[in-house]
């Protein structure tokens, strides 16, 4: 099976009815392409959803199932709101299997990174961490966290994580994850699901939105500490980290506290630096105040 | 519940066998033993995407109820996993299917119950995939054309042990190279469960223009015989014969 031909490509304007439970939407557009199938938007009672679609029945169910899990949880909001799971049969005799959701409305940091937005880091680190924790309270890893993955909305600042394929239990072996953003590509730990290996990915991202195309050299150079090196992020926010992917943290919520206190620590710093700022300027101008006395005196 | 093992070999190489015994034969007679056989197919940096040589790899894995992959030596690490977990979870299927038809009858398989139901079959054959234990036989071709994918070689299969030491069912993996001198294949490490090991034992490039794949697969087959060292899980106990997941 070739993995790069799971997706379905499918026209504006065309019917998907479900076999099973009978409801139908109309294909708007095409939402996102990825290797294990397509999403599109779509509409249904002329409500807009997301849909995806998948020639692997497989991923349909996997990310279906895993949804279902993850959206029982109480008080926060992990992942799209799964609302349809069914296969379609089409005219020309192919059934695919697909599933929908909620349409999760925003950016993808990766496609903001790009046209230069200007992130507000301390922001999307927070909301990301507690969504990871609330995640890892059920028992789960979010594996696959990278920048495509990360969902912008830019007037509420809201941050959701899309894409599930890499939702995995702990203890087992991470699902789907991607070259830059594994640890164990960095020889910086194993690929089991437990909560660091998310925290790992999420440093990278972090140090990626700070620093646009800073892995781009990734392929040929396996070095993290080099990247650290180059890395323009405040100090705070690099020694931590730095401590992160060297697996100093093992819960989200203790990244939390301590990314807190980098902000802190940031803060009195840039005030010291102002003040210090200051007291050159007031140097300076005596000085000039007293060269001008001098001259003032001479010339008398 | 008496755990499973999943039987594979994985072929890496570039190029066309061109002596020795027919590699698509030998493969699917492999298959019949219960083994698969996936094959990587790497290709030249400036190769376009779907070179003549290179379709055998194709045919050798479809006739081997395994999976196959032709690609850039700078994939190669991404793809060994892959291709390793795809198949495995290939295996499984096969096996889940052939039980579904025993108890829903013929032409059953996942793809015919309703959505719901297929999400749990689905994360017992997840935990299956994760839990049975794994045989791998890595044969490499080591024909001098392979001389400057060596290192992607040797990358892909550190980054594979990274992958199944993450797996919670027991693995064991051998390591083989062709063609050798004066025999088909030599060995660089014969069956262990030890991942380090891989490190040190790494193929050298043997000189020479010739690529007998059928013959080395056929040697290799022989290696996943009865009395190979079990792989166990601590604590397990062994009695009687093991369940094998046929890829037929």
């Amino acid at each position: 099976m070739d993995l790069d031909q799971l997706s379905v490509p499918l026209k504006k304007g065309t019917q998907i009815k479900g076999k099973w439970n009978h409801q139908t939407y109309i294909i708007d557009r095409k939402l996102g392409q990825g290797a294990r199938g397509t999403t599109y938007l779509a509409f249904h009672n002329h409500k807009r959803m997301a849909l995806k679609i998948s020639k692997d029945p497989s991923v349909v169910s996997k990310e279906s199932y895993i949804l279902k899990q993850i959206n029982k949880v109480q008080g926060m909001k992990l992942g799209p709101y799964l609302f349809d799971v069914d296969d379609c049969l089409f005219n020309d005799g192919t059934n695919y299997a697909f599933y929908t959701m909620e349409w999760v409305q925003g950016d993808s940091v990766h496609q903001l990174l790009k046209n230069k937005f200007p992130f507000n880091l301390s922001n999307i680190a927070k909301q990301l961490l507690e969504q990871l924790h609330e995640l890892h309270k059920l028992g789960y890893v979010y594996g696959d966290l990278k920048l495509e993955n990360i969902l912008l909305e830019s007037t509420s600042q809201n941050v959701s994580l899309v894409d599930v394929g890499g939702v995995t239990k702990f203890g087992r072996s991470v699902r789907e994850y991607s070259p830059v953003y594994d640890r164990g590509y960095w020889k910086k730990g194993s690929r089991k699901s437990e909560e660091s290996y998310d925290l790992f990915s999420l440093a990278i991202c972090l140090l990626q939105l700070a620093n646009s195309g800073l892995f781009d050299s990734a392929v040929k150079r396996k070095d993290l500490a080099h990247y650290f090196s180059r890395s323009t992020i405040p100090k705070p926010f690099l020694t931590l980290l730095k401590q992160v992917t060297e697996g100093k943290y093992t819960r989200a919520n203790q990244v939390i506290v301590a990314w807190e206190q980098a902000e802190r620590r940031l803060k009195t710093h840039r005030h010291v630096e102002n003040v210090s700022g200051r007291f050159k300027e007031i140097g300076i101008l005596s000085t000039f105040v007293g060269v001008n006395g001098l001259l003032l005196w001479l010339l008398l | 519940m008496k755990k499973g093992t999943v039987k594979q070999i994985l072929l890496i190489t570039d190029g066309c066998s061109n002596q020795g015994e027919d590699p698509v034969a030998i493969s699917s007679h492999i298959s019949n033993k219960g083994v698969s056989v996936n094959v990587i197919g790497v290709l030249e940096d400036m190769q376009s995407e779907d070179p003549v040589g290179l379709t055998e790899v194709n045919d050798i894995a479809y006739a081997g109820g395994g999976v196959s992959r032709i690609v850039y030596a700078e994939e190669l690490a991404e793809t060994v996993q892959m291709v390793t977990k795809q198949a495995m979870n290939q295996t499984i299927q096969q096996f889940v299917n052939e039980e579904l038809q025993q108890i829903f009858g013929k032409g059953s398989d996942t793809e015919s119950l309703p959505p719901e139901t297929r999400g749990e079959v689905n994360e017992v054959m997840e935990e299956l995939g994760e839990s049975c234990n794994l045989n791998v036989l890595l044969l490499v071709d080591t024909s001098a054309s392979m001389q400057n994918k060596m290192p992607a070689v040797k990358e892909a299969l550190e980054d594979l042990m990274l992958s199944l030491e993450a797996r919670n069912g027991a693995f064991q993996y051998a390591l083989y190279q062709f063609p050798a001198k004066r025999k088909v294949v030599n060995q660089l490490l014969d069956w262990t469960a030890d991942a380090s090991l891989i490190h040190k034992a790494f193929p050298k490039i043997t000189a020479g223009g010739i690529t007998p794949t059928g013959t080395a697969l056929h040697e290799v087959s022989k290696l996943f015989h009865a009395n190979m060292p079990v792989a166990l899980d601590e604590g397990e106990v062994e009695d009687g014969p093991r369940p094998t997941f046929r890829s037929s």
